[in-house]
């Protein structure tokens, strides 16, 4: 057969009658790189902030800035959804978010937390790069990670849809191998506000201008 | 291939209607028009269409290689210097691309000949992917169309794969969708494509093309202040890398669709490019940059500006005289020649046939009529039927 085999016309239809199919979604989830030239780290991942404190008795207070950073960064980085259900079928547990614009959405609740050791171990605390804050050994980064739903079961996963590792059971850490690119903080702002509109359109103002019964700027 | 009259169905325009087909008349000409529809062989479809057509689209990836690389070669292809070391990167980068339409003068039997690339805002693409496949259900289902009956058409399938393989690169990421106001076709294909996405389970955003912002930063951004980070534009890369924000673009760190690459293939220099690369090959025509014409003696020709829409400013000419043009807004950067060649007539009808690609697959083909050489954006779109 040389035509979709199936096309859902309820969806396609301009004036639903009622809610649209569920679509099975497939997702990659890449693992992370291990390119050439990329410096990488070894990371913890923990499920909670207790777990981060029975691991390491003598440094709460590292655990405690990590899982902070962590839950902040979280807010403004955690992938966003229009429908609780797409995000659902990704990450299973999500929570809305919402901005002082009065936007809102869906995002996947936090499962975990990674910490890893910065590779400027050796350099003095105060140099740390962006996205990594201080500790008593050298500089360190956090992030959040989220658990996978349905394909992406049993995996972490971050911000980006990295698949980070496999989530193991009771309260040890997972131990990965990560790129300290993967925590350097992603310079795009979801909002802006806006200094002019009206930049791009120009051409086809001008040309339209020409003939006049012009019904499309495609071909 | 023939030319098959068959009774319209007598409710099309009420189920255009319910699915938002509202573009198969325009300016009280029909578009649509289903009373009569094309008729292809498996083997005609496949071995003349759909093989060439993926054979095409890996020769024009090549001319983009050689492109990208040469400062002679972007200046003949009238790409703002701006834009060169961006079209290397987006290249190099393999940035990945959703669909094309190459358009083919083909009489059923001969090799299809090659006329054009349309490698970055295509169009008449939910009449393609969408409405021709209902019309084919329709007319089996009700006995008009014998059992047997298939259509080249798995375009929708294959851009629902597409954006769900798109998709797990720009993980929660929304993808904007744009065109220009006051075209309710090109609004047709933008909606069509966010049907698709939203399909894939991605997160979609209509915004005018006029509408788009400068933010704070130097980012693009919707009418919400969102900053835009993931963008399809029906809208031409060569017009945007000429206006006020063309500046915008790079710092700005939008992912597009199509990808900036395609400026090279959107581009009526691909042509003569093609025919240097690969002289004779049965689907290409002779085409020729200007500077090259004196091996072109003799030949009828069609003149074609290096940037032009829908069949605008285009000439034939026969032993340098012009013997037929179209007008048009276009031409101001240059032109190039390709040897003439007829396109089939059925009855008055000229014909022309589109072949889609998604990505680097072949997807289907969709027909268009005109009653002149040249096919405009006043052609109508017929349906089409693989039977035998």
């Amino acid at each position: 057969m040389k035509r979709s085999q199936f096309i859902d016309l309820d969806r396609m239809r301009k004036q639903p009658t009622f809610e649209l199919s569920k679509l099975a979604v497939l997702v990659g989830g890449t693992m992370a790189l291990t390119g050439c030239g990329q410096d990488k780290t070894q990371a913890e991942i923990y499920k909670t902030l207790d777990a981060c404190k029975q691991d390491n008795p003598e440094h709460a207070d590292v655990c405690e800035t990590a899982y902070k950073n962590a839950l902040e960064s979280a807010k403004n980085t955690a992938p966003r959804y229009a429908r609780n259900r797409d995000c659902g079928a990704e990450f299973g547990q999500c929570i809305t978010g919402n901005d002082e614009r009065g936007n809102s959405w869906f995002m996947p609740a936090m499962a975990g937390f990674m910490i890893a050791q910065a590779m400027d171990i050796g350099k003095p605390n105060r140099s740390c790069g962006p996205g990594s804050y201080v500790s008593y050994n050298g500089c360190r980064y956090s992030q959040p990670v989220y658990s996978g739903y349905g394909s992406l079961y049993g995996g972490y996963y971050g911000n980006d849809g990295t698949r980070y590792g496999d989530i193991r059971r009771g309260n040890k850490p997972t131990t990965v191998k990560v790129s300290t690119k993967s925590f350097e903080p992603k310079p795009t702002p979801k909002i802006a506000k806006t200094l002019s509109r009206g930049g791009f359109g120009s051409k086809a103002a001008a040309k339209s201008s020409w003939g006049g019964g012009r019904s499309s700027w495609g071909g | 291939m023939l030319r098959i009259p068959i009774r319209e169905r007598t409710d099309w325009r009420h189920t255009a209607d319910q699915y938002g087909f509202k573009f198969h008349t325009l300016d009280g000409e029909p578009y649509w028009d289903e009373s009569a529809y094309y008729q292809f062989t498996l083997r005609q479809i496949e071995d003349h269409l759909e093989a060439p057509t993926e054979e095409i689209h890996q020769m024009c990836l090549e001319v983009v290689d050689r492109v990208v690389r040469s400062e002679e070669l972007l200046e003949r292809f009238q790409i703002p210097p701006l834009f060169r070391d961006q079209i290397l990167h987006s290249w190099s980068a393999r940035e990945p691309s959703l669909y094309s339409r190459l358009d083919f003068a083909y009489n059923g039997q001969s090799p299809a000949k090659l006329l054009e690339n349309n490698a970055d805002t295509p169009t008449s693409l939910y009449e393609s992917a969408f409405w021709s496949w209902l019309w084919l259900e329709q007319q089996v289902d009700r006995g008009a169309l014998p059992r047997g009956s298939d259509q080249f058409t798995s375009l929708q399938e294959k851009l629902i794969n597409r954006f769900l393989e798109l998709k797990s690169t720009r993980f929660g990421q929304t993808l904007h969708l744009s065109c220009c106001k006051g075209t309710e076709e090109d609004l047709g294909t933008t909606t069509y494509l966010k049907d698709c996405a939203d399909a894939a389970g991605i997160t979609t955003k209509l915004v005018f093309i006029e509408d788009i912002g400068h933010g704070e930063g130097d980012w693009l951004t919707d009418l919400d202040d969102q900053v835009i980070t993931w963008m399809f534009k029906l809208y031409p890369w060569e017009f945007m890398q000429r206006e006020e924000y063309s500046e915008l673009i790079s710092p700005a760190n939008v992912s597009f669709l199509e990808p900036v690459w395609k400026t090279i293939l959107s581009n009526k220099a691909l042509l003569p490019m093609l025919w240097k690369l690969f002289p004779g090959h049965p689907n290409l025509l002779p085409a020729y940059f200007e500077s090259d014409l004196s091996k072109a003696t003799g030949m009828k020709l069609v003149r074609k500006p290096i940037y032009s829409r829908e069949g605008a400013n285009i000439s034939i000419l026969e032993d340098n005289e012009v013997i037929m043009q179209s007008d048009g807004p276009y031409g101001e950067e240059g032109y190039i020649y390709q040897g003439f060649h007829p396109l089939p007539k059925f009855g008055e009808n000229y014909t022309l046939i589109g072949s889609w690609l998604v990505d680097d697959q072949a997807a289907g083909i969709s027909i268009r009529e005109d009653n002149s050489q040249i096919t405009q954006d006043t052609s109508r779109f017929l349906p089409h039927v693989i039977l035998g």
